[in-house]
């Protein structure tokens, strides 16, 4: 028998499904002769043995004790007695340990009945339950978005759910002989008699009204119009996405004459790149909530030009420049490439560094791709600070400790000391870390330097403040006091991925994540100036299309950072940051006004004529408005500029970063099986990207053209 | 089988509501995302099981509970319209007072881990992970109550077990 490992026999012959004898010889013939048969058997197991412990551990108790006598009276008509020969046993040794610590909450019981099928929960599947735990989306910059339609009147809306009392399995405990009822650490709170599913509030971006949208907000959601019941909603919890297939609501095409403002923060978060090639190299294609577009189109250092006038002389810190060329994958559509270029700074003229490490080192880091690569990635960063730069390392696995107080970076084996003895270990109590680190930080402020707070983690943090849309205020204040905020993900895949990018956002700073030594030279060496510094913060764009020659607009990728048009001028609000020579690209894909196609089809406005636009106006496209703030300020400055219409253009006349951007663009896409990309094959896609990569010095762009190709595999292997 | 220990038709019931009204209440949930009606769908069960003769479903009682749950359970969620997938992983708790040993405490953070890989499954593949690992059901049975072919049981659960095994080791498993 020709056995593949990935033969479905094998799954079926790991869980003793196969039962034709001669079927069953020959399986286990094939295994004996290829040693990677028999570890895809051991895999599969262990697997599955996970699987097990994790799907028990899910709460089996959403019924409470009285439920099943209602059902078994409303069955037969007959009263309830109970279940023949079932014996409780009691532990009177567990009510000092329950009435000691209030706060435990491993529950045992054990349960012997007479006959067969035990119902036992042993003391590790006991489920336990946490005040729910969130992804926070970028909500906090719509205050309109969807949770308030759902919200029954009067409902407090935080980014973090109110989370249920909590939930205790419903279990009768017996103290000599005597019920002490069902939940004896709770008094005389009732335990929620509801399922374990631990509600949260997460409202994916595209459904939240984006920029100025005065139309009914268009989603899946308003189609459920009936008010739901207050208990359900708390229950309902609304993922990104949970079927990993199923295509997201991207941003459609939006017209000009109904919504013509679109209005953005900025973003050079990585993040998304390297968790979309882990996943490839792994075999499997990401799921959807793992690709952010603009993360992938700007892990790729672009060669636009750096701003012209120094910015000591007046000039601004960043660049701007605009492109236009059709759309590879709609070649009647023009792409119209907006890119911010930061002025570059030598490392020698970088302002001095008040650096403090906030590193988890919870028993799950210990692992070769997680705390080892930090110690290594801190490392290659403290050979290039100086004695100009302080860094502290705070380390935290429940409780925090202060491992190395902030030392001028010189002392350069003390610092690698501290960094060598860096172990993950369990986790204890409850902690302070991130106000540790942060008070760390204010304790040697250096004024008018760069003074940050940077956490490594693998997702799972608990950092001290557990109410995570508290913890975002904590870090956005201060984060306007001057200390920002990076975060650097390890090995943790996009389990928290949302959550530490939305931190960092309110935080002021980048959000990386490092999977491998490659990643941490690129983040730690080739791009550290861009990584570790900000030049501007708070940067949004705000693009007003002219409806005359646009007839629809898209801007890809950007979904979670979204703003109200209105918040555009609101210097309250956070944004986007910036690092010396950082690019940052956003594409819009535009249908022209000549086009039919109905964007937007909405029944004509009956009081709004739109005023056609003046003459002098004709040739444009669109006009850019960017509001940032300069390190330290509180009040941001303007730029604007017009977008030309430009005809006759050619995508093979387009620079070589434009068509490479595109490609990345429309990989993304297509990763997200997006309708736009649906005939636009990987094989285009390697190809447009293969036609811009003879400028590549550091192989960045030779590796996406390998993932595109594993891409391909995956998704088509024949 | 019969149950020897129960001569009585409805002592036998009342041991099958105590053994499986658990199971099949978190069954139901994982469809219809709704504590409560899922406790609808569950007694909806139990009576129409008190409905049948015990001698015919006593053999496989089992997969005829689950078998008829699902499909109350797809009625109330097509009545109800198409509401959105919850990610019912409920997030395990942090011990306060007392420090957990180091293995529970990773066990739960990977248990959150997995449960998260697994709610973004596709949903026909979520659920004979369900049955299969959750309620310890056989290929045969899943395939009867879901009504699907034993082999494209087993070719969902090699997919989705193969997805999961490759997202632990991209997170770093």
């Amino acid at each position: 028998m020709n056995l593949t490992p990935d033969d479905p026999r094998l799954t079926a012959y790991a869980f003793g499904e196969i039962t034709d004898p001669a079927e069953l010889k020959a399986i286990e013939a094939a295994i004996a002769a290829k040693p990677e048969l028999r570890q895809t058997v051991e895999a599969i197991h262990a697997t599955a043995a996970t699987l097990e412990q994790a799907l028990s551990a899910e709460n089996k108790a959403g019924l409470d004790a009285g439920a099943e006598a209602a059902m078994f009276a409303a069955a037969t008509g007959k009263q309830d007695t109970g279940v023949k020969t079932r014996r409780l046993i009691r532990f009177p040794v567990l009510w000092p340990l329950l009435g000691a610590a209030a706060a435990v909450v491993l529950l045992i019981a054990l349960l012997i009945p007479t006959g067969d099928a035990p119902r036992q929960i042993a003391l590790d599947e006991v489920p336990v339950h946490k005040p729910a735990e969130t992804h926070t989306p970028a909500s906090d910059l719509d205050p309109r978005s969807l949770d308030t339609l759902f919200m029954p009147p009067g409902t407090h809306r935080s980014e973090s759910d109110p989370s249920p009392s909590q939930q205790i399995s419903s279990v009768e405990f017996y103290v000599d002989g005597a019920s002490i009822g069902q939940n004896p650490l709770e008094g005389d709170a009732p335990s929620s008699p509801q399922t374990a599913p631990a509600p949260r509030m997460h409202i994916p971006a595209p459904m939240m009204a984006p920029a100025a949208r005065p139309a009914v907000v268009r989603t899946r959601a308003v189609a459920d119009s009936r008010a739901p019941h207050p208990e359900a909603f708390r229950q309902r919890t609304r993922p990104w996405n949970t079927d990993a297939f199923d295509p997201i609501e991207e941003t459609g095409f939006r017209s000009p004459r109904l919504t013509p403002l679109s209005t953005f923060a900025i973003d050079v978060d990585t993040a998304s790149y390297a968790v979309v090639r882990s996943h490839l190299e792994r075999g499997v294609l990401p799921p959807h909530a793992a690709v952010r577009i603009e993360e992938l189109v700007n892990y790729f250092p672009y060669a636009d030009a750096p701003p012209a006038t120094p910015v000591d002389e007046g000039g601004e810190p960043f660049a701007v420049h605009i492109e236009q060329a059709p759309a590879p994958w709609a070649p009647d559509h023009p792409l119209l490439r907006i890119n911010l270029k930061g002025y570059e700074m030598p490392w020698d003229q970088r302002p001095p560094s008040n650096l403090v490490f906030l590193i988890d080192v919870s028993g799950s880091m210990n692992r070769p791709n997680r705390l080892p690569l930090v110690k290594d990635a801190l490392g290659l960063l403290v050979e290039r600070l100086d004695e100009r730069d302080r860094v502290a390392i705070v380390v935290y696995a429940g409780n925090s400790q202060l491992t190395l107080p902030s030392t001028t970076a010189n002392n350069r084996e003390t610092i690698r000391h501290a960094i060598d003895q860096l172990v993950a270990r369990g986790s204890t109590h409850a902690s302070d870390g991130i106000q540790r680190a942060y008070k760390i930080a204010r304790q040697h402020f250096i004024e008018g330097g760069n003074n940050r707070v940077i956490l490594c983690t693998d997702g799972d943090f608990n950092v001290g403040i557990t109410d995570r849309g508290e913890l975002g205020d904590f870090v956005k204040k201060q984060a306007d006091d001057g200390v920002s905020l990076a975060v650097l993900g390890f090995g943790m895949g996009n389990y928290k991925d949302n959550m530490l990018e939305h931190l960092s956002n309110k935080g002021s700073g980048v959000y990386g994540y490092i999977d491998s030594q490659d990643e941490a030279r690129k983040f730690f060496l080739n791009q550290l100036v861009s990584n570790l510094f900000s030049i501007a913060h708070d940067v949004r764009i705000q693009v007003e299309f002219n409806p005359e020659r646009v007839a629809g607009y898209r801007l890809i990728g950007y979904e979670n950072r979204l703003m109200q048009a209105e918040d555009f001028h609101d210097d309250s609000k956070r944004a986007g940051q910036i690092g010396p020579g950082h690019t940052v690209t956003a594409f819009y894909e535009i249908i022209p006004a000549k086009g039919t196609v109905a964007v937007e089809a909405v029944d004509p406005l009956r009081y709004h004529t739109p005023a056609a636009a003046p003459d002098a106006m004709a040739d444009e496209l669109a006009w850019i408005k960017i509001r940032y703030k300069r390190p330290g300020e509180h009040s941001s400055e303007l730029i604007e500029l017009p977008v030309p219409v430009v005809s006759g253009s050619d995508l093979e006349a387009a620079s070589a970063d434009f068509r490479f951007g595109a490609a990345v663009a429309a990989f993304g896409m297509r990763l997200r099986e997006s309708e736009h990309t649906a005939n636009f094959s990987w094989r285009k896609i390697e190809t447009l990207a293969r036609s811009a990569t003879a400028d590549d010095p550091h192989g960045y762009r030779g590796d996406f053209l390998r993932l595109v190709r594993q891409a391909q595999h995956i998704a088509d292997p024949n | 089988m019969k149950d020897e220990s129960y001569e009585d038709d409805a002592e036998w019931f009342r041991a099958i509501i105590d053994r499986h009204a658990g199971s099949l209440h978190r069954y139901a949930s994982s469809i219809v995302h709704s504590g409560e009606t899922a406790r609808d769908v569950v007694q909806e069960t139990f009576v129409r099981l008190w409905r049948e003769p015990r001698a015919a479903v006593e053999a496989h009682v089992v997969a005829w509970l689950f078998r008829v749950c699902r499909n109350r359970a797809l009625d109330y969620q097509r009545k109800e319209g198409r509401m959105m997938p919850l990610d019912t992983t409920p997030v395990p708790e942090q011990a306060v007072e007392t420090p957990p040993p180091d293995a529970a405490t990773e066990s739960r953070d990977s248990f959150s881990r997995i449960l998260h890989m697994l709610n973004e499954l596709p949903l026909n593949q979520r659920e004979v992970v369900r049955l299969k690992f959750q309620n310890g059901l056989s290929y045969r049975e899943i395939a009867d109550i879901t009504e699907l072919s034993v082999g494209n049981v087993g070719m969902l659960l090699h997919t989705a077990l193969k997805t999961l095994r490759a997202r632990l080791a991209a997170a770093g498993e």
